[in-house]
């Protein structure tokens, strides 16, 4: 070759189209018949244009044994590289399935734990979009030790940066791992595939059958498990969702998050109008949220799971906030074992990451049932306990209808140092509902009466007068203002804006024992 | 009770709904009050829970019937091998809880099961079918004796 610049550069052109070819053609266009995107054009869709920058495009394997010997893998299935979202730097890898199925072999996840490292260093948030076969068998040990690695990068960045998952076709076995230690899971219905054991060995060894979709798909996760996020019905919906998010999170756990500009809640959302007074009839509790949320705009999270929790993004005073709300129209608004989990895994990432919570609380106590009990709801309902106490963020909780037993101390109560509670005129915040408390504390009167049916009811009444209401609570200063719930935006808004200094000690340990 | 105006959201889907059929009614026990809600398909396919039959031996993981060391009719005695159950490529060998007889049993050699499948059942009893043949022998002797007595009663008076 010629000693020119001219030589050298169509040379690194060359080799260039070559490793960015991935499969090849064929491959590409198979991916594509699975309606899937090959991973730089899921990339393209993600970045904003131009801003992104591959490295370790030539990177080789080094496996000699079952064939891998000469055998050519570009970019060794898996691109890496940093760019920008909404002008926001951002590092992203990507698997490539066009590559040896996307499997991962030891150089695979060296580029992978190189992005990692760099979004560490960095401190900007980590995109992971999976799509393989898992481990590359051929590599043995290599494959395990290469996640072994991504799966502890996961954990020291946990907390620091926001983590995002992106299940974009299979991720299976060990690999399934990543997703499940970062911050947010997006999944896409009929491409995402997450479970640890594949229908093949589930039906070898226990004989039961079953597909992939049915057993790991975009609707399972969202549904059923809670272990992913969001669910989108296209690639292309997802990445609007991802870009969404990230509006909302701020790029590192010490960086403040952009303001925006602040923008009234939409006049459709008259928070007057939306709660019923009488506290059986349900209501949808995100219109609540829209109501009082900038531009009524309200992000939600594990839309399809737990429903009787709704958790989620929105902006009050254009910052970004984290809710968390009892919905009545699922359940009652009761508190679970799977409502527990949702809610105090969120509240521990708005704890992370600084964001404030505003809790809407409208609960009639926990979900009864020997299903529950089994179930270990008193573990996971500790979890919410635990989350909202050791919490530093403002928070601030609006008791809107119901507050009983111990859900009300759970859902962010004074007791467990909220900043501010508030309830609205018809909350009722007692240890128990009227019929049932009535029977107890009465239980004498009732039996001795002569008509012990007109009694118990009178009873009830009577506790209902004395209890069901919050200005109990009041008088002792567990809430700090009973509000009419027009005023309750406003309250809010003070609220948080005096709790911008907001600094707190907490006794010196390594860490808590949390009720996993 | 105030009627609230039916105020629409931004699609024009009414703001309160608890007009619609398919509202159900959930009851949080304390409370004895009925609220109006939908269910999560995880609460409406929950399986009642039923007390469990002492004396069912049931599968405690998926897995294939190696061996079966009783039939109906056995005795047992506290911790005798009942079965092999393979499982996981173990062999999980199944003993009995108790002394008993073995009642009925549901499987056969070869068979594949999922997880809380009943293999059989064990009635506990101290009786082993010796003893209870002894018993037998005891209960006809004695009745034999009392009628003996009896005659000789008679006789005397």
């Amino acid at each position: 070759m010629a000693l020119n610049l001219g030589s050298k550069l169509r040379e690194l052109e060359r080799k260039t189209e070559k490793a960015i070819r991935g499969g090849g053609e064929q491959a590409i266009a198979k991916q594509k018949a699975m309606g899937k995107l090959p991973a730089r054009e899921r990339i393209n869709y993600l970045v904003d244009e131009g801003s992104f920058y591959e490295y370790d495009l030539f990177i080789e394997h080094d496996a000699r044994e079952f064939g891998m010997d000469g055998k050519e893998l570009p970019g060794d299935g898996v691109v890496i590289g940093t760019g920008k979202i909404n002008g926001r730097p951002v590092a992203i890898f990507a698997q490539d399935f066009t590559v040896a199925g996307g499997s991962l072999g030891l150089m695979h996840a060296r580029k992978i734990t190189k992005i990692m490292d760099y979004a560490l260093r960095m401190r900007i948030p980590l995109i992971g979009i999976n799509d393989s076969g898992g481990a590359r068998i051929q590599e043995g040990v290599n494959s395990l030790a290469g996640y072994g690695e991504i799966f502890f990068r996961n954990t020291l960045a946990s907390g620091v940066i926001p983590q995002i998952s992106v299940i974009l076709g299979p991720c299976a076995g060990g690999a399934v791992y990543s997703p499940a230690l970062t911050d947010f899971v997006f999944m896409v219905d009929n491409i995402s595939k997450m479970f640890i054991t594949g229908p093949e060995v589930i039906k070898s060894v226990l004989g039961e059958e079953i597909s992939m979709e049915e057993l790991g798909g975009a609707r399972v996760h969202n549904e059923i498990t809670g272990n992913a996020h969001f669910f989108a019905l296209s690639e292309e919906e997802c990445f609007k969702q991802i870009k969404t998010l990230l509006s909302f999170v701020p790029s590192n756990n010490e960086q403040p998050q952009a303001t925006v500009e602040v923008k009234e809640p939409k006049k459709q959302f008259n928070i007057e109008k939306v709660v019923p007074v009488d506290p059986t009839r349900p209501y949808d509790v995100r219109n609540v949220i829209r109501a009082l949320a900038d531009d009524s705009d309200f992000f939600e999270i594990q839309e399809k799971w737990a429903g009787n929790i709704v958790i989620g993004f929105g902006r009050l005073d254009g910052q970004t906030v984290g809710f968390v709300a009892n919905q009545p129209l699922v359940l009652a608004g009761v508190l679970d074992c799977d409502s527990s989990d949702k809610a105090a895994r969120f509240i521990r990432y708005c704890d992370a990451f600084n964001i404030p919570l505003i809790t809407i609380e409208d609960m009639p106590g926990y979900l009864p049932g020997v299903d529950q009990e089994h179930a270990g709801v008193i573990r996971h309902g500790a979890k919410l306990l635990y989350a909202y106490s050791e919490a530093t963020v403002p928070r601030i909780t609006v008791i809107l209808r119901k507050a009983y037993g111990g859900g009300y101390i759970a859902m962010n109560s004074r007791h467990l140092r909220a900043d501010f509670v508030f309830a609205w005129p018809m909350a009722e915040i007692a240890v128990m509902g009227p019929q049932g408390a009535a029977n107890i504390i009465f239980r004498k009167e009732i039996m001795e009466a002569p008509d012990p049916e007109a009694m118990r009811k009178q009873k009830v009444e009577e506790y209902k007068e004395k209890f069901a209401n919050p200005y109990v609570a009041a008088a002792k200063g567990y809430i700090d203002s009973v509000i009419s719930p027009k005023e309750t935006r406003k309250f809010i808004l003070q609220s948080l804006e005096l709790s911008k200094t907001k600094t707190v000690g907490r006794p010196h340990k390594k860490h808590g024992i949390p009720p996993f | 009770m105030e009627e609230q105006k039916q105020e629409t959201t931004l699609d024009n889907t009414p703001l309160i709904t608890d007009s619609a059929e398919d509202y159900k009614i959930l009851t949080v026990a304390e409370q004895g009050r009925r609220y109006k809600t939908t269910f999560t398909k995880k609460f409406e396919n929950r399986v009642p829970w039923t007390p469990p039959n002492p004396e069912e031996v049931k599968s405690f993981i998926p897995g294939t019937i190696h061996k079966l060391s009783v039939h109906a009719g056995d005795y047992v005695r506290k911790n005798d091998e009942l079965l092999v159950f393979e499982a996981m490529k173990m062999y999980n060998v199944i003993r009995a809880p108790y002394n008993g007889i073995v009642h009925k049993v549901l499987v056969k050699e070869g068979d594949r099961l999922p997880k809380g499948v009943v293999i059989l059942t064990v009635h506990p009893t101290n009786e082993t079918p010796k003893s209870m043949k002894r018993k037998a022998k005891n209960e006809k002797r004695k009745a034999r004796n009392v009628k003996r007595k009896a005659k000789s009663v008679k006789r005397k008076t």
